[in-house]
């Protein structure tokens, strides 16, 4: 069972980055977390990025953990999943960077 | 001679009731998948019909066919049938008929649950085709938008019929989801591994996992609305502190991955059938998967793509809008695995394959266009329009309906023992191919010309005149196809030559059967030491038949089949199955009437049936299980293995364990509501009076200490079992009290505004939850004194934890929440 969860840890980070973001964006607009902070970035933009590269980092740090384990094809698979939660936080989250936060 | 008698044997062992009540207590994999098939087909016919009604009302401008208000009917249930009666539904017949012959086992890991599964689906399926019959059915398109679906713009029982109905079926989808998984991870072939497995077992593991998590907000919506309709609790009224896209939010939360729900079965049969087709092995196994899982969790992160319009903030949509893009690239990993597969092979130009090629073109359009909508400037451009009808359907029909008419084909055999008569199906699929194309390609040049979705009639001055015509010549082309092609499978069916065991030269376990199947599937069961069994193997049918594999013997009229370890496929115990059975019928029909006395508005009967429900849950589990262990069995070849009754890690363990994780995302997308409406709605929370309270979490924090103490207290010595489950039933009943004394202080009518009515729905989901962990708890203790749960078969004690755990959990983030959310107001 350990095996199945290994395999799809990378995919379930990415959904829990995911939602963290969705979330974190949700509640600063509605808590007008507009005002200026670090850098001329407002609050909201500052923790969304800082949250992002938080979560970019944990998928990297999963991938180092599932490559500790390949010997079968299973664990194989659960790597090339932690590639593809890695590649979908950084391009997923990308918007943090690009786009203004509640326009 | 001693394999004539095993098949006699088993087959009086396997087989169901004579005459009539057989059909109502039969518990067959074989049979309900049939029905499932058989049933969804129905439908498909019926949504069909409402299709030409559609095309021919659109045919020509300002026709005068159907008003407003049928129109509005038939392209509603149009929509419904095909999503709700048919594509589910059809994927559910494929995966019960399948799974356990392509794992190499003799049933599903809950037969009687299946049973339970058609059941609601037959019924909630004749209730909406009656209410179509009756000229009350849903009018406000699938999707139920409110505040069209609310009760001030449909005051009839249309919108009532139509979340009444979809629940009820989802029950039989839920059913399946959870049984798919367990077979998946127990009931398998010795030594079949995960990586041994066939690919399509892969395929309806991801489906019915998604299916454990996507369905639930639906069900959670519909609850919901269905409570603003009938009582006046309103969720989605702004003007009472509501919003109509928490609906959007909870549909789409389902009906995007419900998208790839349908896809992915069927791409698990293109999976299976390219390679056959190609003569030769699937080319990159591991790949695919891959792009499976992916495809499982990201389309997860899709949603509000359907949402672009709304006035979400920009950010928001750049997160839906890449993730939108980024699933693309799982689902071309298998476009180029399947093309590799069939460039690599010798393929063989049969029926099937014209099906596949056909899949191909549809498909891929279908998928581009995806990607073009999920480009928010371009969606907004496009949203609402004819556009996106065209799109839907060239995913929908591409990737789920020309896979399926592949898998018929290739499967009849299997299913008839039979071979095709006549060369109709190539005729019924040029049809059906031109016939779809002719409907859907250019309709995209209708919508980009601007004319919306759903509109029953437009003016001549508009230009879409020849548009929509050629679209209706094309659907009553395909009408014809779609014909052609019911004659032929029940002539194949009726007529067809008898068919040679593995017709097609295949290589997984289904094959290795006589066709059509027996009840038991396996004489013997196999053990496998490759992902292809009878490509080393081509005789591991006959040997199988003649009783050389595992458990190839009848004693003691059980039904018996393997279980094995979820990763090594180490053979682990035997599983004893149960036969057939009147009660999955009589649940559902007390099921239904719970829904209809809420459909009919007699609300003072649904507790009734409520309570009625829970009778014939407890009447169902004490049938479970024994009071003397049968000890371990001779399983062949030298393997001494215990019974399911001795074992902890039981298939009824994983069940309730998946099924509290679907429960735990209904309650996860209920507290979604409750935050989203926090920082979203108006007038949120009301002017009054909410400060912070402790007494009453307090007391329902003891009781959920209690339960959860109580639950673990006969763990490690079994003589006090029996105490520990009646200190756990004691804690939730407090807890019980505790909530209910808590929401009668400290909330104010659940009518008022939209926060008293999500606090009176978290309350009422925590009363709900605790009182079942409560009731498994109270049942233990019966089981106890009966003698089905001893020292020697305690795996019951673990199975009423996880009940119980799940109840008190919710008691007690219920309870804070709404006692601090009085100081955060």
């Amino acid at each position: 069972m350990i095996a199945l969860v290994r395999m799809v840890s990378g995919l379930v980070l990415w959904a829990a980055g995911f939602s963290v973001l969705y979330t974190l964006h949700g509640l600063g607009c509605a808590l007008g977390w507009t005002g200026s902070s670090v850098f001329g970035l407002t609050q909201i933009k500052a923790l969304l990025i800082a949250a992002w590269l938080g979560l970019v980092a944990a998928q990297a740090g999963i991938i180092v953990w599932l490559l500790r384990y390949r010997e079968s094809q299973v664990d194989r698979i659960g790597i090339a999943n932690g590639w593809i939660g890695f590649f979908a936080t950084v391009v997923g989250g990308f918007p943090v960077l690009a786009i203004s936060s509640c326009v | 001679m001693k394999a004539i008698q095993l098949h006699k044997d088993l087959t009086r062992i396997w087989q169901g009731e004579p005459g009539w009540r057989g059909v109502f207590s039969s518990v067959s994999h074989t049979d309900l998948g049939k029905r499932f098939i058989i049933a969804a087909a129905v439908f498909f016919g019926i949504g069909g019909v409402l299709a030409m009604l559609i095309r021919a009302q659109l045919a020509t401008p300002d026709s005068a066919f159907a008003g407003p208000e049928v129109y509005g009917q038939i392209f509603t249930m149009h929509g419904s049938i095909m999503m709700f009666l048919f594509a589910i539904p059809m994927l559910e017949g494929l995966a019960i008929y399948l799974l356990p012959k392509i794992l190499g086992a003799r049933d599903l890991a809950y037969p009687r649950l299946t049973a339970l599964g058609w059941w609601c689906y037959l019924f909630g399926g004749t209730i909406m085709i009656l209410a179509l019959l009756g000229g009350v059915a849903p009018d406000a398109g699938w999707f139920l938008y409110p505040p069209l679906s609310g009760k001030e713009f449909t005051p009839g029982v249309n919108s009532d019929v139509w979340l009444l109905g979809i629940t009820f079926v989802e029950i039989s989808a839920m059913c399946a989801a959870i049984e798919i998984v367990v077979t998946f991870l127990k009931f398998r072939a010795a030594n079949m591994s995960l990586t041994r497995m066939p690919i399509m077992a892969w395929y309806l593991l991801a489906t019915a996992g998604m299916m454990i998590f996507g369905f639930p907000p639906l069900i959670l919506g519909s609850i919901l609305l269905e409570v603003e309709r009938a009582f006046g609790w309103p969720f989605f009224q702004p003007e009472l502190g509501g919003s109509p896209l928490l609906w959007q939010h909870l549909f789409w939360l389902f009906g995007h991955p419900e998208v790839y729900i349908i896809f992915l079965p069927a791409a698990g049969a293109l999976s299976t059938i390219i390679p056959v087709m190609a003569r030769t092995p699937l080319i990159g196994y591991g790949a695919i998967v891959t792009a499976v899982m992916a495809l499982a969790f990201l389309s997860f992160g899709l949603w509000v793509h359907h949402m672009f319009t709304t006035g979400i903030p920009h950010m928001a949509l750049g997160f839906f809008s890449a993730a939108s893009v980024l699933v693309a690239i799982p689902t071309a990993v298998q476009i180029f695995a399947w093309i590799g597969t069939i460039w690599a092979g010798r393929p063989k130009f049969t029926l099937p394959l014209y099906y596949i090629v056909g899949f191909f073109v549809v498909f891929v359009l279908g998928g581009l266009t995806g990607v073009m909508l999920a480009i928010v400037p371009f969606d907004q451009q496009a949203h609402d329009t004819a556009f996106v009808t065209a799109h839907l359907h060239y995913v929908l029909v591409g990737g789920f309906v020309f896979p399926m008419l592949a898998a018929a084909y290739y499967w009849m055999p299997h299913a008839t023992g039979r071979t095709r008569v006549m060369r109709l199906g190539i005729a019924a699929f040029w049809l059906i191919f031109i016939g779809f194309n002719l409907t859907f390609l250019h309709m995209h040049l209708t919508g980009l010309l601007g004319m919306p979705r759903r509109v029953y009639t437009y003016p001549v001055e508009a230009g879409w005149t020849w548009l929509n015509l050629i679209s209706s010549v094309g659907s009553f082309m395909q009408a014809f196809g779609f014909g052609l092609f019911a004659i032929d499978i029940a002539l194949q069916r009726r007529i067809g030559n008898r068919s040679r065991r593995d017709p097609w030269e295949a290589e997984t376990l289904e094959w290795a059967m006589p066709t059509p199947p027996s009840q038991y599937n396996f004489a013997s069961l196999p053990t496998v030491d490759s992902r292809e069994p009878l490509t080393k193997d081509r005789k591991i049918g006959a040997r199988l038949a003649a009783g050389a594999g595992l458990l190839g013997r009848a004693i003691d009229d059980r039904r018996e089949t393997l279980a094995v370890d979820i990763v090594t496929g180490k053979p682990e115990h035997v599983a004893i199955l149960p036969g057939p059975s009147l009660l999955p019928i009589q649940t559902a029909a007390v099921i239904g009437g719970f829904f209809l006395s809420m459909l009919l508005s007699v609300y003072w009967l649904a507790p009734v049936f409520v309570i009625g429900t829970a009778v014939m849950v407890w009447r169902w589990a004490a049938t479970t299980g024994t009071t003397r262990d049968p000890g371990p069995i001779d399983a062949g070849d030298g393997i001494i293995l215990p019974t399911s009754f001795a074992v902890g890690g039981s298939s009824a363990y994983w069940g309730s364990v998946l099924a509290s994780a679907a429960n735990g995302t209904l309650f996860a997308s209920l507290l979604f509501g409750y935050f989203f409406l926090w920082v979203v709605a108006p007038n949120w929370p009301p002017p009054g009076d909410y400060g912070a309270y402790l007494f009453e979490p307090a007391v329902i924090s003891a009781g959920a200490a209690l339960a959860l103490f109580g639950a673990r207290f006969g763990s490690r010595d079994f003589a006090r079992a029996g105490m520990g489950s009646a200190m756990a039933a004691l804690g939730l009943a407090l807890s019980i009290a505790g909530l209910l004394w808590a929401g009668l202080r400290h909330l104010p009518g659940p009518t008022e505004h939209a926060f008293a009515a999500v606090g009176w729905t978290l309350t009422s989901y925590a009363i709900f939850s605790a009182a079942v962990g409560a009731l498994i708890q109270l049942f233990i203790r019966r089981r106890i004194a009966s003698g089905h749960v001893s020292a020697d078969r305690p795996h019951e004690l673990r199975i009423a934890m996880v009940w119980s755990d799940y109840g008190a959990g919710v008691a007690l983030v219920v309870a804070w929440l709404l006692a601090l959310s009085g100081s955060a107001l």
